[in-house]
């Protein structure tokens, strides 16, 4: 990248503004890390607990944000929401990303049957929404937080797979990978050194984008009533039962979706830079 | 490269006859006894006593054994007869047909639109990485697919429906009804294109082909159009092969909040109100619409890369 | 390019809004009244749980009517007599013509109730039908299985709705609606609308107003909202409540609310084992939660405290029952006396906390929400609780697993305005939606004879009786009595709430 970037030359402005948005994003993705933990500490009340006689209640010194219509403290219930949201939907994509990469470097490697018959479960899994599938797991364990991780990873590691492997199919044609073969490298080897660098960006991107994806589904399957258990301080959660006042008090949907929001956007932005570390490593590799 | 379209139809094939018995199986595994929803849906909510479940399983052919009753129900999909509705009382068959054709038309607006947003945006971007331009547009997809789908319908519903009086609510009934779900739906999904599209086009940019023929002097423009696109042809169709799956799971809320009569609402409400058949019958229709796009990806994917015939 | 593209849709939209889209479809149209609504109505379908949609949109009669207090009044028959202990005697009404131009009388009677009983057991189990039989053109004599006293008001149930002989084909499915009613039905659009028309011929004295009557599906809550704003319908059934003061508020557009039969109510699990088998623990519920705040938190206080199962102040239900109240010292007492001590401000039993596992769904009445409050006033006095809510059948399934405590529910309680359908569907230990492992001998014995008995003294005593074992057994929580909330544009007059949720449209004038 870098010798494609000297045709046009960068302006000095253009470099300072890139450290400064890299230094911004190690900032953000501290905060991101750093608000599961220690924010559930900052809340000033518990988020489940209701008090009916002070429901919506416009902000204040004791609710930062008001209350909500069970008398909720919605400051309280975004901060505890970032340790349901946050650390849930990263644990579910670390789950379906290590699942899928690894089906697919497999697949992607060897080919044959085992690639046939994979590819086809692949599709044959990501082609059930995972709404149904979240629906029929619940109604055997019972709607709630549980049901939704199991379902949301038994749909999302298709997605790695099959970016995986059909990079892979790509890649392992090439020279280089012809010639690893060719001086007898152990085909372990060839897919860690060789083939999973080739592969990381494009997979750093889908997973910050199935983090991403993972927050709208719980938002999403909220609005359909299939969301985690009411009263979770979960941000899908929050903001669907903010709409019934949304007309007469917007902050409960506008705070929590604009929360989300940034979250999101945070995310992906970290995800790019990510990827252009990696990119600019390998490349001098 | 004929057998290797046989290979892919016939794995078509077994995939969708997979998907058939997935279906079938799962609602019958599902909690509940089959032959009591079904009763109980026939008599306004009134769950039957075992003996009249017991009676009806006998009258109707459900109590035999299972592999029986899924060759029956497959014999009677082929033949176009995919049962009675339990809520409604109607041909699923009918009923399928046009919320089929209402997603399609819906999700085929949907892809057009987020493909017309999204290349022209990566293009823009991928010509001048890092510039403003690029940041700008990247921040802006970045937003695109970062809004809870019914907030922002919402939000688009109050702004263009409310105080601008541009569009109508809900409904289906002149074109002019499409546009409002196509927004809500197409920006995420063209966020994520633009984003996806602009890295892979970076990635081709720097492969030792494109860097030769921009040494030669062509345009940045013109290798980007020329070499970097066509290359990256098939990762973008293997992605949007992908996408189609998350324009229906988007569908499943905009076609509620909208009321676009399409497959994710009749998807949705025969989940609420376990109506087994439609659901059977979407699962089919979902699924077996699903296979084909990406079969039809896949042979074009084998068709278009040149470098894979060697790679097994 | 962005902006470019936004920009040129903006246009696009400009030059669509210029050629007329308003005019086609946000305006008017002359003589049509549209009405939206939450959940769909199937007018092809009287099976389902939606038929009542006969009786509420006037497409059909039933023989006897409610009027707005709940008492029987005639409909198609215009007096009714029981001369035996299994048979009631009907006078027809004379004149009335079905939409199809073919004459109303006995032999339709009799034509209608066979086939709708045959084919759906709900009715069948209505009804208690023996026989059917056709004395003369304006009379019919129903004889039932066992003495009915309340068959009349059975008759006033949507299902038993009198449909025109060419409402079923050959073999007795039902094909399409033809009623007797102020409107005709013209078409069904699924999952979109359906139309009705009015019906000239129609033989009672209020004539509708407009000319055609257009049902719309809008599920989503704010997308109804605001299709009332921009004038896209008329009449908004079911108004979400957080938004019914701001409509209210709002020129142009008015309100109009009034309780109806239905009551959101927890089922406790009175099964061996269960904390709830209990019947002091059960009491102690009742006095510990303040309904006032449920209401208030669920309903934003659009819904009646429900301290009965029956909603008071009905003239046909004996009214000399002791309601539930708010007591928490009461409440505290039952709790020791069942042997529960607070520990760390928690409620338990020999060193266990107790925990209640509450089932509920979400539904058009705020059923969902009900349940949240409650769960979160439980939780303030000390007692934890666990909530799941989900459809309607995922918390039967947990009910007839017996996995729960507490399962939140609505029901139409006071829908014929006789009280037995729903104590023997609900109560009685036989009833098939009796998931409250709930005996009481007592009850059964006494809702087995009130059937066969004629309103009077007798019968007041059996259910006085009855309601005063529900409250002292009590095998439910009763958290909520329903208000029925609808808005309109206020160039439209007429409007009123009937309490078995009749729109009563043919009375809606511009």
């Amino acid at each position: 990248m870098a010798s494609y970037r000297q045709g046009h030359g960068e302006g000095r402005f253009a470099v300072a503004g890139r450290r400064l948005g890299r230094a911004t994003l190690v900032v953000i993705a501290a905060l991101l890390i750093l608000l599961p933990i220690f924010g559930p500490m900052l809340a000033p009340n518990d988020p489940e607990y209701a008090d009916i006689l002070t429901r919506m209640q416009p902000p204040s010194a004791q609710y930062p944000l008001g209350t909500d219509a069970m008398g909720r403290c919605l400051f309280s219930r975004l901060l505890w929401g970032a340790r349901i949201t946050l650390v849930w939907s990263a644990v579910i994509v670390a789950a379906a990303a290590s699942i899928g990469t690894l089906i697919g470097l497999y697949c992607g490697y060897r080919r044959g049957w085992v690639d046939l018959v994979m590819m086809r479960l692949v599709e044959g899994v990501s082609v059930l929404p995972s709404l149904a599938i979240a629906v029929v797991i619940s109604s055997v364990l019972g709607l709630g937080l549980w049901a939704l991780v199991i379902s949301l990873i038994a749909v999302h590691w298709t997605g790695y797979a099959r970016l995986v492997r059909n990079t892979i199919v790509g890649e392992s044609g090439k020279l280089y990978v012809t010639a690893a073969r060719a001086m007898g490298a152990p085909s372990s080897r060839i897919m860690l050194h060789h083939l999973l660098p080739n592969i990381g960006s494009p997979l750093l991107v889908l997973a910050t984008h199935s983090m991403s994806a993972m927050m709208l589904s719980f938002a999403g399957l909220s609005y359909l009533g299939l969301g985690v258990e009411p009263g979770v301080a979960e941000w899908g959660r929050i903001i669907a039962d903010g709409r019934n006042h949304m007309r007469t008090d917007p902050r409960l949907v506008v705070a929590p979706g604009l929360l989300i929001m940034a979250i999101i956007i945070s995310l992906n932005l970290i995800g790019d830079a990510l990827a252009d570390l990696w990119r600019s490593g390998s490349s001098i590799q | 490269m004929l057998s290797s379209l046989f290979h892919r139809l016939s794995a078509a094939f077994f995939l969708l006859l997979a998907i058939s018995i997935a279906g079938f199986a799962i609602l019958h595994l599902m909690p509940g006894d089959y032959v009591a929803v079904l009763m109980t849906a026939q008599s306004d909510g009134i769950p039957p006593s075992a003996l009249e479940v017991a009676a009806y399983a006998a009258a109707n052919g459900l109590d035999a054994p299972m592999p029986v009753q899924y060759l029956r129900w497959l014999v009677a999909v082929l033949t176009g007869d995919l049962g009675q509705s339990f809520s409604q009382g109607r041909q699923v068959a009918t009923m399928l047909g046009a919320a089929a054709w209402n997603s399609a038309t819906l999700t085929a607006t949907v892809v057009a639109s987020a493909l017309v947003l999204a290349l022209p945006a990566a293009i823009a971007a991928a010509l001048r990485p890092n510039s403003i331009l690029d940041r700008a547009l990247m921040l802006f997809s970045v937003a695109g697919m970062s809004i809870p789908t019914f907030w922002y319908a919402l939000l688009a519903s109050l702004l263009f429906v409310l105080h601008l009086r541009w569009l109508p609510s809900s409904g289906f009934s002149t074109p002019i009804h499409i546009i409002l779900p196509t927004l809500v739906a197409a920006t995420g999904i063209a966020g994520f294109l633009a984003r996806y599209l602009r890295s892979l086009l970076l990635e081709e940019i720097q492969r030792p082909h494109v860097l030769a023929a921009r040494a030669q002097g062509y345009s940045a423009i013109g290798v980007l159009l020329r070499h970097a696109l066509p290359n990256a042809l098939p990762q973008i169709l293997t992605v949007m092969g992908t996408q189609i799956i998350h324009v229906f799971e988007g569908m499943l809320v905009i076609e509620t909040i909208f009321n676009w009569p399409g497959m994710g609402r009749l998807f949705v409400s025969s989940l609420m109100n376990r109506d087994f058949p439609v659901m059977q019958a979407c699962f089919l229709t979902i699924g077996g619409g699903y296979v084909l796009i990406n079969l039809a990806v896949d042979v074009s994917v084998t068709l278009l890369d040149r470098h894979s015939k060697g790679a097994v | 390019m962005h902006r470019r593209t936004f920009l040129s849709l903006g246009a696009a939209l400009a030059a669509i809004t210029a050629a007329g889209f308003p005019e086609e479809v946000l305006a008017k149209k002359g003589g049509t009244l549209v009405v939206g609504l939450q959940s769909e109505e199937l007018p092809l379908k009287p099976e389902s749980a939606r038929s009542r949609f006969y009786t509420r949109a006037d497409v059909c009669d039933t023989l006897v009517q409610l009027d707005r207090d709940m008492i029987l009044q005639p409909g198609l028959a215009t007096s009714w007599e029981r001369i035996s202990k299994e048979t009631w005697r009907f006078k027809l009404r004379e004149g009335v013509t079905f939409h199809d131009g073919t004459a109303f009388d006995a032999a339709s009677v009799k034509n209608a109730l066979e086939k709708i009983t045959a084919l759906m057991p709900y009715a069948a189990g209505l009804l208690q039908l023996k026989e059917v039989r056709v004395i003369d053109p304006l009379t019919v004599e129903v004889e039932t299985l066992a003495p009915f006293a309340s068959l009349p008001n059975q008759l006033t149930d949507a299902v038993t709705v009198i449909h025109g002989a060419a409402s079923f084909d050959a073999n007795g499915k039902f094909v399409k609606p033809i009623g007797t009613a102020a409107w005709k039905f013209v078409e069904y659009i699924p999952q979109d609308r359906t139309i009705l028309e009015r019906f000239d011929g129609y033989w009672g004295e209020t004539k509708a107003a407009f000319e055609r009557v257009e049902f719309v599906l809008i599920p989503d809550d704010q997308t109804r909202v605001i299709a009332l704003e921009t004038g896209e319908i008329d009449i908004l059934i079911d108004v979400p409540r957080g938004d019914i003061t701001r409509i209210e508020a709002t020129e142009g557009l008015q309100v109009i609310s009034a309780p109806i039969s239905g009551v959101n109510y927890g089922a406790f699990n009175c099964a061996e084992g269960r904390p709830l088998s209990d019947r002091r623990l059960r009491l102690a519920l009742n006095y510990l939660i303040d309904r006032e705040l449920v209401v208030k938190a669920a309903l934003d206080g659009f819904g009646r405290p429900a301290w009965q199962f029956f909603a008071p102040g009905y003239r046909w239900l004996p009214q000399n029952v002791t309601p539930y109240r708010h007591d928490p010292e009461e409440a505290a007492k039952l709790f020791t006396e069942a042997g529960y001590t607070k520990v760390d401000g928690k409620w338990g039993k020999d060193g266990e906390p107790l925990v209640l596992n509450v089932q509920a769904y979400h539904n058009g009445t705020g059923n969902g929400f009900i349940a949240e409050a409650m769960v979160a006033l439980f939780k303030r006095e000390g007692i934890d609780a666990t909530l799941n809510a989900g459809t309607y059948d995922g918390m039967v399934e947990f009910a007839k697993r017996g996995d729960y405590d507490i399962a939140v529910q609505y029901w139409t309680a006071e829908m014929t305005a006789d009280p037995d359908l729903h104590l023997t569907s609900q109560f009685k230990s036989d009833a098939g939606m009796n998931w409250q492992s709930w005996k009481n001998e007592r009850f059964d014995a006494l809702v087995d004879k009130g059937r066969t008995l004629d309103r009077g003294t007798e019968w007041d005593a059996v259910y006085t009786e009855v309601q005063q074992i529900l409250q002292d057994d009590a095998p439910i929580i009763p958290l909520s009595h329903a208000i029925f909330v609808n808005a309109f544009r206020s160039e439209l007059k007429g409007l009123v709430i009937h309490p078995a949720r009749l729109y009563n449209l043919k009375a809606v004038t511009a």
